[in-house]
């Protein structure tokens, strides 16, 4: 790293922190949990990003990893009261009430031994046959969540789980993850990661053990999806076996297939373009007027719409928007430079 | 049919460059040359699979290179892909129901079928049998029996010697021999250049995509280059 | 108590032949074309959406909602085709590509019916016709439960004479092995492909009106369920084996209602852990399927 790289990074952090700084302290309510839900949607895209993305694993089972994650992190931060109220745990289990920080890290490590458990076993099936799987996989876990009803409370889920989600974690943890992920595919590793995702018999004949760096970028994809599923539960602050079901999971897939798969600023694109476009075109559903015409409400439009749109960049431009590039100084200034030339026809 | 200018190739690069050759009515054409010199990927482009990137591959009036593939079997060229490339999820009856895919009634069906049979009594005998699980001699019988089912007035033939036994290779010669006799045109590629240019009338020689040498069959074979480079290696 | 398991045995076969005929639907698509269309629960629930139209809204009679509803999903199955399939496939789109426009197709198609339907449950029309039962000993089985049997195994065994035996059929079985070379004998693969979809559409028009005679309940997400299912019976047969998928459908859903009947209440909301216990099991021992999958190569993509 250069004089000019640091001091460029600097730069950067400090008008990050300005931002979250300003986010905290003059968004409320709707508008604040929406930055944070873009937040931890861009961890969540970042995480199935390594698995999906730069291995080439297309595994749909995270939303089940997530749920696990999910309820492990609110089993043991419940209040005792709830806990003795509506569940019938272990006395261990009952009678704790632990705080963020290691709730957090044992519940992703759940998570990452209920992936290993779960979708190893299939991994020597091909193609079309481990995606079928790995959906299966969300939908026993959610089963599972369903009738282990004195862990779990069933159908109904849990609420009054703690509110420890707040800017700074989302977007610390989100700057971790980044650097994290960064680093990682330009290291030895990544590079492997790559290789097995563009051919796994060449891999395998330069002497890249494929089996088991699929195992460790799953356990890496998982843990990062399971972070993401805690932050996730603590700040919706209640849980059932239906949040991270195959919808959830799909949106996660089409905010990497509209950002651009394999890459770190496609993940981020991604998850903004869904998540504020999803939430903020949420209210035409109710109806409205325009102009002198009604328009009814109409539940399920803003499904469509993503839907078309998904649809419509899968045909046009399958690699998404980034195309396997990342957003850096030199892309932003060619994109500049070009767009006067962009606009001229 | 006449190929004129033919430059073709998969992906980004060219295979063939600019490739001329001529098959005229009723005669057996080689085109010989070792191996990855282009010679499949001349057929593959007669008969559509790949597409020409620059010129024509005129065949009775018709520009084939514009055609899809089904098209072009319309037309009556009929392909024996190298590596016979059966299906072999298909019985040798089935096979042989596909490729005569074209042919219109019923009646021209079972005589063709008929004909075929007489012609390869083996495949007749075999003719439940899954295609998969024949020999490699009986199998390139039926990869020309399934190319000859729509009577073509051109053959394309790919190296119909490969992996086959002398004493059946022969055998198969006979056969074309035999093919050619009832009016079909025939444009053979072959490794193996003493049989190619013992059958043909024409022959072209192939090199890195290129033709190299052409001429009448019998002439080559006592050309001073062919037998050096080629004769008694093939 | 052998008496309790036939009766279950004979109301599983209702849900055994909706799937079975999913199945089939799935396989042959896939065989062809090497790829999920995730949207065939979606083909299957506007069928039944418009049987009830047809029936329900327009009071006409039920053989003509019958019929409209496997005209309704070929019409969604050749849409399908023609706006998400064909213009991947012209522009060379890479799998995974194909494989999220599926999806999305599936959800859009739901969220649509959601919007202009509502997602609440409807009554599905069952005609006077086929309300009755027909009793064989202590056992009964619904009027309209033997009808839509006899006409599914009609049907098997026209589709089996269709894929064994015509010229279309060897010809779809000649595509999905190697399509390049078919088409060198003169097949013109999109019309067969075409059909593949006419044929798997109109398969899921007939299931849906069997569901909602065997269920009578209809919604806009009825689809994602019995889809799914559908395609763990078409991977179960092999995938591209027709009769294997049919098979694969029947072994799921006659396995998964005997699975709820012969199991005591407590363990009903277990209920997809079978199948998908199942699918695990089976593909753990044998991950091709139980029968032989009829592809050589994977469709036009490759692995």
């Amino acid at each position: 790293m250069n004089k000019t790289n640091i001091g460029r990074s600097m730069v950067s952090l400090t008008i990050y922190v300005g931002l979250l700084f300003l986010a905290d302290t003059f968004l409320r309510g709707f508008y604040l949990q929406l930055v944070m839900l873009f937040g931890i949607n861009s961890i969540i895209a970042l995480g199935v990003n390594v698995t999906n993305g730069y291995t080439n694993i297309f595994s749909l089972g995270f939303g089940g990893v997530m749920l696990t994650a999910a309820y492990t992190s609110s089993i043991l931060t419940l209040p005792i009261w709830y806990k003795e109220a509506a569940l019938h745990l272990p006395s261990w289990l009952a009678h704790i009430q632990w705080p963020f920080l290691p709730s957090l890290l044992v519940a992703a490590m759940v998570a990452v031994m209920a992936s290993v458990v779960l979708v190893l076993p299939a991994f020597r099936l091909k193609g079309h046959y481990f995606i079928l799987t790995s959906i299966g996989v969300n939908i026993v876990i959610a089963n599972l969540a369903e009738n282990m009803r004195s862990f779990t409370q069933g159908a109904q889920g849990l609420r009054n789980i703690p509110a420890f989600t707040n800017t700074w974690w989302v977007y610390g943890i989100l700057l971790l993850t980044v650097i994290f992920v960064w680093r990682l595919i330009r290291s030895k590793f990544g590079r492997a990661l790559i290789t097995i995702s563009k051919d796994q018999g060449l891999a395998a004949v330069m002497g890249i053990n494929v089996v088991r760096y699929k195992i460790y970028s799953f356990i890496i994809g998982s843990f990062i999806v399971g972070i993401g599923g805690v932050l996730w539960v603590h700040l919706i602050v209640s849980i059932n076996p239906q949040v991270f079901n195959l919808l959830f999971v799909f949106e996660i897939i089409a905010m990497l297939a509209i950002g651009g798969i394999g890459t770190i600023s496609g993940a981020i694109l991604g998850a903004g373009i869904v998540t504020f476009f999803t939430e903020l075109a949420l209210p035409i559903q109710e109806g409205f007027s325009l102009f002198s015409l009604q328009v009814p409400p109409l539940f399920g439009l803003v499904n469509l719409l993503m839907a078309i749109i998904l649809i419509v960049i899968m045909i046009y431009r399958p690699d998404g928007i980034m195309r396997g590039k990342e957003i850096s100084y030199e892309y932003i200034s060619n994109l500049v430079r070009h767009f006067p030339k962009l606009t001229k026809k | 049919m006449v190929l004129s200018n033919l430059t073709a190739g998969y992906g980004e690069g060219n295979v063939l460059h600019n490739i001329n050759i001529e098959v005229e009515e009723g005669k057996i054409v080689a085109i010989v040359g070792s191996n990855g010199v282009g010679k499949t990927t001349t057929l593959r482009c007669i008969m559509g699979i790949i597409k020409p990137k620059v010129g024509s591959i005129v065949f009775n009036g018709q520009n084939l290179g514009l055609l899809p593939s089904h098209k072009i079997a319309i037309a009556g060229v009929s392909y024996c892909p190298e590596g016979r490339e059966l299906f072999g999820n298909l019985s040798v009856y089935e096979n042989l129901r596909i490729g005569g895919y074209l042919v219109k009634n019923y009646k021209n069906f079972k005589s063709r079928l008929e004909w075929i049979y007489e012609l390869f009594p083996r495949l007749y005998e075999r003719k439940s049998q899954l295609s998969a699980s024949l020999s490699g001699g009986e199998q390139q019988m039926l990869a020309m029996s399934r190319a000859l089912m729509p009577t073509p007035k051109l053959l394309l033939l790919d190296e119909p010697s490969l992996g086959l036994a002398p004493i059946l290779v022969d055998n198969i010669y006979e056969k074309i021999k035999e093919i050619n006799r009832s009016g079909t045109s025939i444009l053979l590629v072959e490794q193996n250049v003493d049989l190619a240019l013992e059958i043909s009338e024409q022959s072209y020689v192939m090199e890195e995509g290129q033709i190299r040498l052409q001429g009448k069959s019998k002439e080559l074979l006592n050309n001073e280059y062919i037998k050096n480079a080629y004769l008694g290696v093939g | 108590m052998y008496i309790y398991v036939i009766q279950q045995l004979i109301n599983a076969l209702a849900y055994g032949s909706v799937l079975g005929l999913l199945a089939v639907g799935y396989t042959m698509i896939y065989g062809i074309l090497g790829l999920i269309n995730f949207a065939h629960g979606e083909i299957f629930m506007v069928g039944a959406f418009a049987c009830y139209l047809l029936v329900s809204a327009l009071h006409l009679p039920f053989m003509i909602g019958a019929v409209g509803s496997v005209f309704a999903s070929i019409l969604v199955g050749l849409l399908l085709y023609k706006l998400v399939y064909q213009p991947c496939i012209k522009r060379k789109a890479p799998v995974l590509a194909v494989f999220i426009a599926s999806f999305g197709a599936s959800l859009g198609i739901k969220y649509l019916f959601m919007m202009i339907f509502g997602d609440q449950r409807r009554a599905f029309p069952i005609p006077e016709s086929l309300t009755g039962v027909y009793e064989i000993g202590q056992i009964t089985v619904n009027m309209r439960d033997f009808f839509m049997l006899i006409a599914t195994i009609i049907i098997m065994i026209g589709l089996t004479y269709l894929i064994k035996y015509t010229r279309i059929g060897v010809a779809m079985r000649a595509v999905s092995y190697n399509m390049k070379i078919a088409e060198v004998m003169g097949v013109d693969s999109a019309k067969i492909v075409v059909a593949a979809f006419i044929i798997g559409s109109a398969l899921a028009g007939v299931s849906a009106v069997q569901y909602g005679l065997n269920f009578s309940i209809l919604y806009p997400n009825m689809g994602f369920t019995p889809g799914l299912e559908g395609f763990i019976g078409a991977v179960l047969g092999g995938i591209g084996n027709v009769p294997g998928a049919m098979i694969g459908g029947f072994i799921i859903g006659i396995g998964e209602i005997l699975f709820v009947a012969l199991l005591p209440p407590s363990f009903s909301a277990v209920r997809p852990m079978f199948v998908w216990g199942l699918l695990f099991l089976i593909l753990f021992i044998k991950p091709t399927g139980l029968f032989r999958p009829n592809i050589k190569y994977e469709g036009i993509w490759g692995e």
